[in-house]
């Protein structure tokens, strides 16, 4: 009687034990966070990926955009959300959310096996781009999130432009941008711009006008937005480097007149012939121009990003989208995650998303194959040769809103230069009080 | 004693009712109304403890030549949009408060404007006032042999079409409710003032107007808070620029806090926001 109850009384262990760690394998559903509307991939994702995903694994996927809020809100509400235990299972997030949340404490790591296999495919160029500083400072940097994206800022060309007065090339110096601009600007009979010969972002949004001068002109002049002095993050900008940069603005607006401020400029400005040269941070540029203007397709060429002086070497800066792991969810479903992610960046499913987005480029084994052996794509890879990465500090979408503000003023002339990058310089300074950071 | 308990039980009745709406308006309103007032007497940021800071906000804050220029340019906007919108409100009305049908599809016509959603209706502002030669009204200037402008892009005149925007999105909904009012005066004051050989200038100025002053009143004062609180339009339309050029209470307070999480700041900046819209809300309770 007594070993029959010993008996029973085990079977009962056994089986809320089972009960229980069956529960905990079974994960039913996962939510992933974006935002912004949804561009190629993540369509990509949506239609393609995470359908067999879910029959693959037997899983729901619910996968949410934030298209109506800002950056910024949107950065918000993940930090806290994740604070407070009400946040996704995964977060699809750039640089800036990244940054963030890693200021914040809240990054988990990628595995070790996972951080190898992705090392083995990524672009030699792209392998720094995911990485981030530790909690504790930048002693030991980590993987913080699985690329699905990282794409260096380039030039765009209009072929058909420069044919037209004689230019073959798009320029390599800010010299050139003035002299190409200005054969390139077109103006109407009132003197108004019609065509931009060459543009840059002055207007609009702060932390977007600050997101282009960076790693556009302050980077390319030799500047870098933040330096370290006795462990603390100071702002670095406010130099010759950065002065130089702004006033290379200042001279493409009102100097040289080769573009203005409201004039429509980015992809959508190129694609309807507004501006000869943009300068665009994502290879999806091919594939947006193929889609919403596909005359245009023909005449698009690609060139790297132009120096400050001859001499100096052109580099771009890597934003990068990717997705990373709430930490706060229970293990068991972090462990389910990863290998789902494992499995999201495994050839076949690369190159799907590869070929139907055009978008998965920092990895080496999808570059081989058509479209991307074509000219256009290898002219892009080689001018993104030299990418820094981008995630530069914790709190980033602060610092690039509060230097554009700043910016901002400059450009429409209410400001001279070094008062507002000093002004910018202290508000940062003072952001960074209580961050200590040990090397950048 | 009998009245006195029925009151009571009355009370309580009545209060069970409105409890929902109570505990809802004091969540949504009161709670952050007064979280509102703490945090600006802070620095914060929302990841890490507030910091005490007393009235350093407000002291940066008055101190700030760019918030008195937001204030300035906020009052430009509330004020002209407020004329105007009155303005083109009580001339569409009393020119449309006719049978037949060229006045209904006037009114249809000018309210049409109103129902538009506001993103819609600004995405076709910025078609007729962009910069580009293809805008609406640069192609109408070029048709007329005359220059163009820089409209929303420009310094000088994007604040002209941000008030353009807010006056041509309103004027539906200011005609509608002077029609309204046009409708409840008893005809008998303008017929005998006709028999009186009253011009129709003379029964609109001594007539009309003075009769529609409620409306008129309650018009100015909705349409002041509604200008000074604007935020949605010209965030659309041009994100507070060129330079400062269209920057409004409302996106100085949205730039400081949700763009620089500085939202101590931004906190102060809001009172006094909210100290302004309150004396507009003041006037009109008590003049209503």
């Amino acid at each position: 009687m007594k070993r029959r109850s010993i008996i029973s009384v085990a079977c009962l262990v056994m089986f809320v034990l089972m009960l229980f760690s069956g529960a905990s394998a079974a994960v039913k559903e996962i939510t992933i966070w974006s935002w912004g509307a949804p561009d190629a991939v993540i369509v990509g994702l949506i239609e393609n990926s995470w359908p067999l995903m879910e029959k693959e694994f037997g899983v729901k996927i619910k996968h949410e955009l934030f298209p109506g809020i800002s950056e910024t809100e949107f950065v918000t509400k993940v930090v806290n959300a994740v604070r407070f235990g009400t946040g996704p299972d995964v977060i699809e997030a750039n640089d800036i959310t990244l940054s963030t949340l890693a200021s914040e404490g809240f990054l988990e790591p990628v595995p070790p096996s996972l951080v190898k296999s992705l090392q083995e495919k990524l672009l030699p160029s792209y392998k720094n781009a995911p990485y981030l500083w530790d909690e504790d400072g930048y002693k030991k940097p980590f993987m913080g999130a699985i690329v699905r994206d990282a794409g260096g800022q380039i030039v765009w060309w209009n072929e058909e432009m420069y044919k037209e007065v004689g230019l073959d090339r798009s320029p390599r110096t800010w010299d050139e941008v003035f002299e190409f601009g200005k054969k390139l600007t077109k103006y109407g009979a009132d003197g108004l711009i019609e065509i931009s010969g060459f543009f840059v972002r002055t207007a609009g949004h702060g932390g977007g006008i600050g997101d282009k001068f960076t790693p556009y002109f302050l980077s390319a002049g030799g500047g870098s937005l933040l330096k370290i002095e006795n462990e603390k993050v100071k702002a670095n900008f406010n130099t010759s480097a950065g002065i130089a940069a702004a006033q290379f603005y200042l001279d493409v607006l009102y100097k040289y007149n080769i573009d203005a401020i409201g004039i429509p400029g980015d992809v959508g400005g190129w694609e309807k012939g507004q501006t000869a040269t943009v300068s665009a941070r994502r290879f999806w540029v091919p594939l947006d121009v193929k889609r919403n203007a596909p005359d245009m397709y023909s005449k698009l060429r690609a060139g790297p990003i132009p120096v400050a002086r001859e001499g100096l070497k052109s580099i771009t800066t890597s934003h990068i989208y990717g997705l990373t792991v709430n930490p706060t969810i229970d293990s068991d479903k972090k462990e389910f995650i990863w290998k789902l992610c494992e499995r999201l960046n495994q050839f076949d499913m690369v190159k799907r998303r590869t070929i139907d987005t055009l978008n998965w480029l920092p990895y080496r084994e999808a570059v081989t194959e058509a479209p991307f052996t074509e000219e256009l794509w290898q002219e892009a890879l080689k001018c993104s040769e030299n990418t820094l990465p981008r995630l530069e500090a914790p709190k980033f979408s602060v610092v690039q809103a509060i230097l554009g503000d700043q910016l901002n003023l400059i450009f429409a002339k209410e400001k001279s230069i070094e008062a507002g990058l000093s002004t910018a310089a202290e508000e940062i300074s003072e952001l960074y009080e209580d961050v200590m950071l040990k090397e950048l | 004693m009998l009245g006195k308990s029925l009151k009571r039980r009355e009370a309580r009745v009545a209060f069970s009712f409105i409890s929902p709406v109570l505990v809802l308006y004091t969540i949504f309103f009161w709670v952050p109304l007064i979280l509102i007032v703490m945090v600006s007497f802070t620095k914060w940021d929302m990841f890490k403890p507030m910091k005490f800071v007393g009235l350093a906000n407000y002291y940066n804050l008055f101190s700030d030549p760019y918030f008195l220029k937001a204030f300035l340019i906020s009052s430009v906007y509330a004020l002209s949009s407020v004329g105007l919108l009155i303005f083109f409100g009580l001339t569409f009305a009393v020119l449309f408060n006719r049978p037949g049908l060229i006045p209904f599809l006037g009114r249809m016509l000018f309210f049409m404007s109103a129902i538009l959603p506001l993103i819609s209706a600004g995405a076709i502002w910025v078609w007729i006032t962009g910069p580009e030669s293809y805008s609406g009204l640069n192609s109408l200037m070029s048709f007329l042999g005359m220059g163009r402008g820089r409209w929303l892009a420009g310094s000088n005149t994007a604040l002209l079409c941000v008030i353009g925007f807010a006056v041509w999105h309103g004027t539906g909904l200011n005609t509608l409710m002077y029609t309204a009012g046009l409708r409840g005066i008893p005809s008998v004051y303008i017929d005998a003032a006709k028999i009186d050989g009253a011009s129709g200038f003379h029964i609109i100025r001594y007539i009309i107007i003075p009769l529609l002053r409620p409306i008129t009143l309650f018009l100015v004062v909705t349409n002041l808070i509604a200008g000074f609180n604007a935020f949605t339009p010209i965030w659309f339309l041009t994100k507070g620029g060129p330079g400062t050029a269209t920057r409004i209470l409302p996106t100085y307070i949205y730039q400081f806090g949700f763009n620089r999480f500085r939202f101590g700041f931004a906190s102060s900046s809001a009172i006094v926001l909210i100290g302004i819209v309150l004396i507009f809300t003041y006037i009109r309770l008590r003049k209503l």
